[in-house]
């Protein structure tokens, strides 16, 4: 089966720094893929990348099939849902408002909305559980709320490609398991997921497949138990992790930092 | 679902500003100084209503629209609410060109020199903003070109005002710098009200994009909005509409600034619902002042860009006040 997104050979630099080394992936329909790695890994810029926000300096990348340059900037938005890492929302427009962008790329400037585009408004406020605040100003509310007013704008979108980046973070136990479930869902019909986040026992849970990453260059990719391991996480983070299983669900306990933070 | 009952509430509003438009038209072609009517035998009315009202009337509807609807874009792209259609210089640039035609005599000699002078000033001034900006930059490159520019244009016309020679020259600009809508030929409108509609019609196509930098502008990218298409819209949108207002009308200041304001408490924060409200409104609050300077003309003679400082500034204040108190808790 060939894949929603390929990267081949992807390296990127920002300014004189290298970020991307030759990082190749394939990620396929169904899959909700976890982007883990250290602060300043390279997973942000990995997933620009993807989103078509940055554009690599050798390498390929494909959505579909076809090279993502080669779309317009509108065929990219009704394909790419892209859920930046931070939540800027400049104006306290209400709930139902700033959830019904997403629907943006499925119209025409000016065309007013149809029902469809209602339905997957709908759907999304009730996935992220912001139904009831729909008509309240988004600025007012907490920031775990905003966090999921947002991720409900990207899955009104209705993606191909769903990429979001640290969508957990400031999220309640609650709304973190939520959410992955979401994800899950979501990549059931059809969508691929790609997501960056730090924890990784929610990761290792409900992705399919890990890519670690260190340095902008893949270390591993594959299912949580091989790439996961006591020896990488140690290698990768510095630090000495548990790592172990309870009721048959990975857990990752950080002991303690066994080696300086390595500088890139 | 999501938003209804705010749109229904826009609608009637559009429907409540487009007959305070007619109101406010009519209003304009009626009021004389110092009361209402035409005065005259049917001749003379004739020809005061086509070359004396008609210009102000229509100028004051247009002029008023652009600011409005110019500011309402500006602070949408710049997701900034202290945003006023001057500060990307276009004003400051059209002020000088017609001080220059002005200080050299050449405005009542040629016909048509001082808004013609006043429009190459607004294009020379663009030009200079985008080419000091880069032509692919965000917003923050252009606001910064745009008051570097606005002050070296602020101190050109000071430098041409300090060298004149003849006092008179200098009041002359002065007032003409206060903005009116006084004494303008058809002619003068029909230079500025094509270009005004242009450019009013590129600002309204920006609604869409600048919901969506509501957002950031990586996420404004990834919904298919091509930012580089929206800023030259929205660059070329004010320069024509404002810097054909300002050629004709001269300064007409805190209308772009207080207009959306007003505008927000009525149609929420969404830019794309704010910008024709705003063009609307911009146009009913200009007419109704000018009529109101007529009314009292007789008494007190004061130009249109003064009273809506007079009003617009107080108006800011409460606006401050208001916003203080929704931000603190």
């Amino acid at each position: 089966m060939s894949g929603v997104v390929t990267l081949a050979g992807v390296t990127l630099t920002l300014g004189t720094r290298p970020v991307l080394r030759n990082v190749s992936l394939d990620i396929v329909a169904g899959e909700v893929v976890a982007l883990v790695g250290p602060n300043g890994a390279g997973k942000s810029s990995l997933l620009r990348v993807m989103a078509g926000l940055l554009e690599p300096n050798e390498g390929d990348v494909r959505i579909d099939g076809r090279r993502l340059s080669e779309y317009s900037t509108a065929e990219i938005g009704v394909r790419i849902a892209y859920l930046a890492q931070s939540r800027e929302v400049h104006w306290p427009m209400a709930v139902g408002a700033i959830v019904g962008l997403g629907r943006l790329p499925h119209r025409g400037a000016g065309m007013t909305t149809t029902a469809r585009d209602d339905a997957a408004v709908a759907v999304a406020m009730a996935q992220m559980g912001v139904t009831e605040l729909a008509s309240r100003p988004v600025l007012a509310l907490s920031g775990g709320e905003q966090a999921r007013v947002l991720m409900a704008r990207a899955l009104a979108q209705e993606p191909r490609l769903l990429i979001a980046d640290e969508p957990t973070a400031g999220l309640d136990l609650a709304h973190q398991l939520e959410l992955m479930q979401v994800l899950r869902k979501r990549s059931q019909t059809g969508a691929a997921c790609v997501v960056a986040m730090h924890d990784l026992g929610m990761a290792a849970r409900f992705a399919d497949i890990i890519v670690l990453l260190a340095h902008g260059h893949i270390v591993a990719s594959g299912v949580a138990k091989d790439v996961l391991t006591h020896e990488r996480i140690a290698a990768v983070y510095g630090v000495d992790v548990v790592v172990t299983t309870v009721d048959e669900m990975p857990v990752f306990v950080p002991r303690m930092i066994v080696t300086p933070m390595p500088k890139s | 679902m999501n938003s209804g009952s705010t749109s229904t509430q826009t609608s009637s509003l559009m429907w409540i500003l487009c007959g305070a438009l007619v109101v406010a038209l009519v209003l304009s072609m009626l009021v004389a100084p110092g009361g209402l009517g035409v005065g005259g035998d049917a001749e003379a009315r004739a020809l005061i209503l086509r070359e004396v009202r008609l210009p102000r009337t229509l100028l004051g509807g247009f002029v008023g629209a652009a600011l409005g609807l110019a500011g309402a874009s500006l602070q949408g792209y710049l997701r900034n609410p202290l945003a006023e259609p001057g500060v990307i210089g276009v004003s400051g640039g059209a002020a000088f060109g017609a001080v220059m035609v002005i200080h050299l005599g050449l405005a009542s000699a040629v016909p048509l020199a001082l808004p013609l002078a006043g429009l190459s000033g607004a294009a020379l001034s663009t030009i200079l903003v985008v080419g000091l900006a880069g032509v692919n930059s965000g917003p923050v490159p252009l606001l910064l070109a745009g008051v570097a520019v606005a002050s070296m244009t602020a101190a050109l016309i000071a430098l041409v005002l300090n060298l004149a020679g003849n006092p008179f020259a200098a009041a002359e600009s002065v007032f003409w710098m206060m903005g009116s809508l006084t004494d303008r030929s058809l002619m003068q409108a029909a230079l500025a009200i094509p270009l005004m509609v242009l450019g009013m019609a590129m600002l309204l196509r920006l609604g869409a994009a600048l919901d969506a930098l509501t957002l950031g502008e990586e996420t404004a990218a990834s919904l298919g909005i091509d930012l580089v298409a929206a800023r030259r819209l929205m660059v070329a949108g004010i320069a024509l509409s404002v810097g054909a207002a300002t050629a004709v009308t001269g300064i007409i200041g805190f209308v772009g600034l207080v207009v959306p304001h007003l505008m927000r408490r009525f149609v929420g924060h969404q830019p794309s619902r704010l910008l024709p409200a705003s063009a609307l409104a911009g146009a009913v609050l200009l007419l109704v002042a000018d009529a109101l300077l007529r009314l009292v003309s007789p008494w007190l003679d004061i130009r249109i860009g003064v009273l809506t400082a007079v009003l617009g500034a107080p108006f800011f204040v409460w606006l401050v006040v208001a916003m203080r108190r929704e931000l603190t808790p």
